[in-house]
């Protein structure tokens, strides 16, 4: 026995190459719109940023205990008010610099800073009131509140101060495409691919030499690719496609602990849609069970089916989810069509009129979710079409979204078929609430309705984890009757990477965390 | 029609819908393992059709393999002449509400402990400080059951018996108190399948002083008395000459406090026990009975009886088990399993792939007890994870499954227990009581979280 070990050790070292030199290629679901964590927008941003830097804090990806590589020690000030850092010495950014507390202060500003347009921004304001640096290591951060748990809210990646001129940081610099961080890789978005080359720091020593991130592409194409070992994993693979890898020796499927709802968002300020009759209509003459049996390739029953059917705007196993709200899972199109004519429509020639002229429907879907579910567009298209409604079909590419579909102005849709991942953190007002002062900034299409807002300023004032719930429960109930959302379902996420890739544990959420210990044997 | 039934789930677990994930790292040649322990594991025992024969002609032990556990309780119940099917199935779901416990005494330890909030009304230490009970901790238990006030009259004798046994010789360990009054018990069995029920939850309702609503939390001790029904039903079923059986099935899912079985003499080979199981042998689960009070010595004392154990020895470097060794070697136990149902059978068949891949899952498992036995709890933690992922059609299993929600529940990590506690729900449907303190947990953890937005 122990000799046989013996050989297996000696012909494992002969063998195997692991270690520095050796480089990774993956899919993503679509390439990062931004390498700057302050415009994170999509999972792939979030997953691609946490190659570059370093969070002040995060979760062990086995143990969930919190964890930090770049601050040496740290203690409560101001009776909760602060919490006073001290930085690791000598870590070095990718330039070469060294980190201080200044740049602590710097990132801890620049989030204050008002002309900083970024969401991520603007949500760290509520909860950060300002930066004191006190000598070149020691930061004292200051929160707008006493809070019991100061390490948990400082989760944010930290910007090199020499890397900007000004404390207000627009999207559009150079940084988003060739960041400076103190991460285990060194970023370089281009326009097909972003490449990650290993930086050796104090804290990181990573075993892989260069990451490569291609676009999703074509989804068979990809899993014919790791199969070939012509790339190494693939972020999120596509239920349909999933047999295929699981029955390869070369491939293992994994978990990522992610919570992705799908919708279609309802564009209420326009024409007929400003009916609520008509989005009713609209939630029964979607078939979810058809949709999810061509485009997903699961079927009502399947037993752990990755894709469960939703009423509201959580995952059903989420402590949100009111359970009382059924979901709608098959068409009723007899009651749709009383809506309908209940509503002013008129179906002339089979084809559904409003005021004598056919009602078109503008129908766009965020492209990157083709991936996953292949040919969802078309397939909602031709449920609406056979229903009698004239339709076009559009892929809206992650850019349009991110500034137009996100921001309100993709008015000329009257529908926008998208998902929404979430961590722990499952708040979802600014998706619903009028956009006012701050408030509704990922309202798709500016629904704005009372008393869903009371309900979320309920939700915002909770003082009880139980009231929160409570609001969020008839948050649920009022969505489902008003309809701003026709809600689609949860769909697990899982990734697919060569068994020559080890020790590559996937974070919940922020997937690369544990970089460092992953290792590829070729 | 019958006997062709297993036969079929075989078949289309081996090669239709949802095959195995595939090993890790594909091996060059098959392992060698001390002698005779591969071919005394069942799945080579049982690559002959003569020897699965008795599991073939009947649907419950097809639905047992297929993890269909209220299925096969009602096909083996209706044949008294099956009662160790149904006695297993019984003893899975003593396990699987004992680890269920776990779950729920883990979140609320967190929630009302740790996570601690102003708010929190008074009566949230008398759950707290059962919590502390289930997890085997007596000075904590009556530590904070003496600050618990405010209690309603429901809870008052509750709270003096919780405190009188927290100070007797049955702490930790013995929870028997759960049967005795005036706690809630269980309802009677209740439904066509004979499974006991427990109370509708929530079982409380504490008034909060804002937001106007109510705290709805559950009485934590339901979850074990649940368990302990089902574990009476299988002792009952199976007689005394094979309690053992049933107290070594249960021995891995023991709660934290409870005391490991003993036996007068070795518990001998019984298919009843093993067919589906991720121990190939009863040397194997007395193996894992030792390793988890022992950790890595546990290895050199059974590695010549048990396969997992010589399975693990090689992977053991500089006294403490080698996560990454210990999956080389489950990928070499795979094979060498493989090789031999081969050689057995005379030929390659479809479901050899399910079969073997109880052995692997099986030893990453084997190989996250003989970690936590010796303290490195991260690395049980990444051994645990993997068979996890592994796991797909009859590997699904509900007993490990909520085994590693509890232990997520334990690092206060909520989401992962949640979809597994969702995903088993609808066999399992008292497991709705373990998600009222879970559920809390990812309230708590949420609103306290850093900022975050939602993404695409």
């Amino acid at each position: 026995m122990a000799r046989r070990t013996a050989i297996l050790s000696a012909t494992l070292a002969l063998c195997a190459v692991i270690g520095t030199g050796s480089s990774l290629s993956y899919n993503e679901e679509n390439l990062p719109s931004t390498l700057n964590p302050l415009y994170a927008a999509s999972m792939s941003d979030f997953r691609s940023q946490e190659l570059v830097f370093d969070r002040l804090w995060f979760h062990d990806a086995v143990t969930n205990e919190l964890k930090t590589r770049i601050v040496q020690k740290w203690e409560v000030a101001d009776e909760g008010r602060a919490a006073k850092l001290t930085m690791m010495p000598g870590i070095k950014w990718h330039d070469g610099k060294t980190l201080s507390a200044k740049d602590v202060c710097f990132t801890v500003d620049a989030m204050l800073d008002p002309k900083t347009t970024s969401p991520v921004a603007a949500e760290y304001r509520q909860v950060l009131a300002g930066c004191e640096a006190q000598g070149n290591l020691v930061a004292k951060v200051k929160f707008t509140k006493a809070v019991h748990n100061p390490r948990e809210r400082l989760g944010f990646a930290v910007l090199p101060e020499a890397g900007f001129t000004s404390t207000a940081i627009s999207p559009d610099l150079d940084f988003a495409a060739h960041p400076i961080g103190t991460g285990p890789f060194k970023g370089s978005r281009g326009r097909r691919a972003v490449t990650f080359d290993v930086f050796q720091n104090e804290h990181h020593k990573p075993t892989i030499a260069q990451l490569r991130l291609n676009d999703a592409g074509d989804p068979t194409l990809a899993v014919r690719s790791i199969i070939s070992n012509g790339t190494q994993g693939i972020i999120a693979v596509p239920p349909l496609l999933r047999p295929e890898l699981s029955v390869s020796d070369d491939v293992a499927l994994k978990s990522y602990d992610l919570r992705s709802w799908w919708f279609i968002a309802v564009n209420t300020s326009k024409g007929p849609l400003k009916d609520k009759r008509v989005r009713e209509a609209l939630n029964l003459i979607i078939d979810r069970s058809e949709l999810r049996k061509l485009a997903i390739g699961t079927m009502t029953g399947d037993q752990n089916s990755p894709c469960e059917f939703i009423s509201g705007p959580f995952v059903q196993s989420s402590p949100y989810y009111n359970r009382a709200v059924p979901v709608v899972e098959r068409s009723d199109l007899k009651k749709a069509e009383s809506l309908l004519t209940a509503a002013g429509l008129v179906k002339t020639s089979g084809t559904w009129t409003s005021g004598g002229q056919p009602v078109n429907l503008n129908v766009g879907m965020l492209a990157s979710l083709n991936s996953e579910a292949e040919d969802l567009l078309s397939q909602i298209g031709n449920q609406l079409s056979a229903s009698g409604f004239k339709r076009i079909d559009q892929k809206i590419t992650q850019d349009e979204w991110n500034t137009r579909v996100k921001s309100g102005k993709a008015t000329e849709y009257d529908l926008v078929i998208g998902k929404w991942s979430f961590g722990l953190v499952e708040e979802v007002n600014d998706l619903f609430h009028t956009r006012t002062g701050g408030e509704g900034k990922m309202n798709i299409f500016n629904y704005s309705n009372a008393s869903v807002d009371k309900i979320l300023q309920e939700y915002e004032a909770a003082r009880t984890d139980t009231a929160a719930q409570d609001a969020y429960h008839r948050l649920h109930a009022s969505l489902a009757q008003e309809l701003p959302y026709l809600f689609l379902w949860k769909l697990d996420t899982r990734s697919a990477w060569r068994t020559e890739v080890r020790g590559n544990i996937i974070a919940p959420y922020y997937y690369f965390t544990e970089i460092d210990s992953w290792k590829y044997a070729r | 029609m019958k006997a062709a039934y297993l036969l079929i789930a075989l078949v289309l677990a081996g090669c239709e819908g949802s095959p195995e994930p595939a090993v890790e790292a594909a091996p060059v040649a098959a392992a060698v393992f001390p002698g005779g322990l591969v071919e005394a594991a069942w799945p080579v025992r049982m690559a002959v059709d003569a020897a699965r024969a008795p599991y073939e002609g009947h649907p419950g032990w097809g639905q047992l393999f297929m993890r269909q556990h209220p299925e096969a309780l009602a096909s083996f119940l209706a044949e008294p002449q099956l009662k160790a099917g149904a006695a297993r199935i019984h003893a899975d779901h003593a396990a699987l509400y004992r680890q269920a416990a776990l779950l729920a005494a883990q979140a609320t330890r967190h929630v009302y402990g740790g996570d601690r909030l102003p708010e929190d009304p008074a009566p949230v230490d008398y759950l707290l400080g059962e919590a502390m009970a289930v997890l085997g901790d007596c000075a904590g238990t009556s530590a904070t059951l003496a600050k618990a006030t405010g209690l309603s009259g429901d809870l008052s004798p509750r709270l003096t018996a919780w405190t009188t046994w927290a100070a007797s010789p049955a702490c930790p360990g013995d929870l028997g108190l759960v049967h005795a009054a005036p706690f809630p018990g269980l309802n009677a069995p209740s439904d066509a399948m004979g499974v006991a029920a427990p109370p509708p939850a929530p079982h409380y309702q504490f008034p909060l002083e804002a937001g106007g609503v109510n705290l709805e939390a559950i009485e934590l001790s339901t979850l074990v008395a649940l368990s302990d029904w089902h574990l009476d039903q299988a002792r009952t079923l199976v007689g005394p000459e094979k309690v053992d059986q049933v107290e070594l099935h249960l021995a891995p899912w023991r709660l934290p406090g409870e005391k490991a079985p003993t036996f007068a003499s070795p518990p001998v080979r019984d298919d009843d026990w093993l067919f589906g199981s991720f121990v190939m042998s009863p040397e194997d689960a007395l193996f894992l009975v030792d390793a988890r009070a022992t950790g890595v010595a546990a290895i050199e004392v059974w590695k010549e009886k048990s396969l997992y154990a010589a399975a693990l020895a090689p992977a053991v470097e500089a006294g403490k088990l080698s996560p990454e060794r210990v999956l080389d070697q489950a990928a070499d136990l795979g094979a060498s399993l493989k090789a031999a149902m081969v050689k057995s059978a005379g030929e390659e068949r479809d479901f050899f792939r399910p079969f073997t891949e109880f052995a692997v899952q099986g030893l990453l498992r084997a190989g996250s007890i003989v970690a936590d036995g010796s303290g490195e709890y991260r690395d049980a933690g990444i051994l645990r994870i993997n068979a996890f992922e592994r796991a797909n059609g009859p590997t699904i299993d509900p007993v490990f499954s909520i085994s590693l929600a509890a232990w997520d529940a334990g690092n206060r990590s909520p989401l992962r227990a949640q979809e597994i506690i969702h995903s088993h729900l609808p066999r399992f449907p008292a497991l709705s009581v373990a998600r009222y303190p879970l559920d809390a947990l990812h309230l708590r953890l949420g609103r306290t979280a850093g900022p975050a937005i939602p993404v695409q």
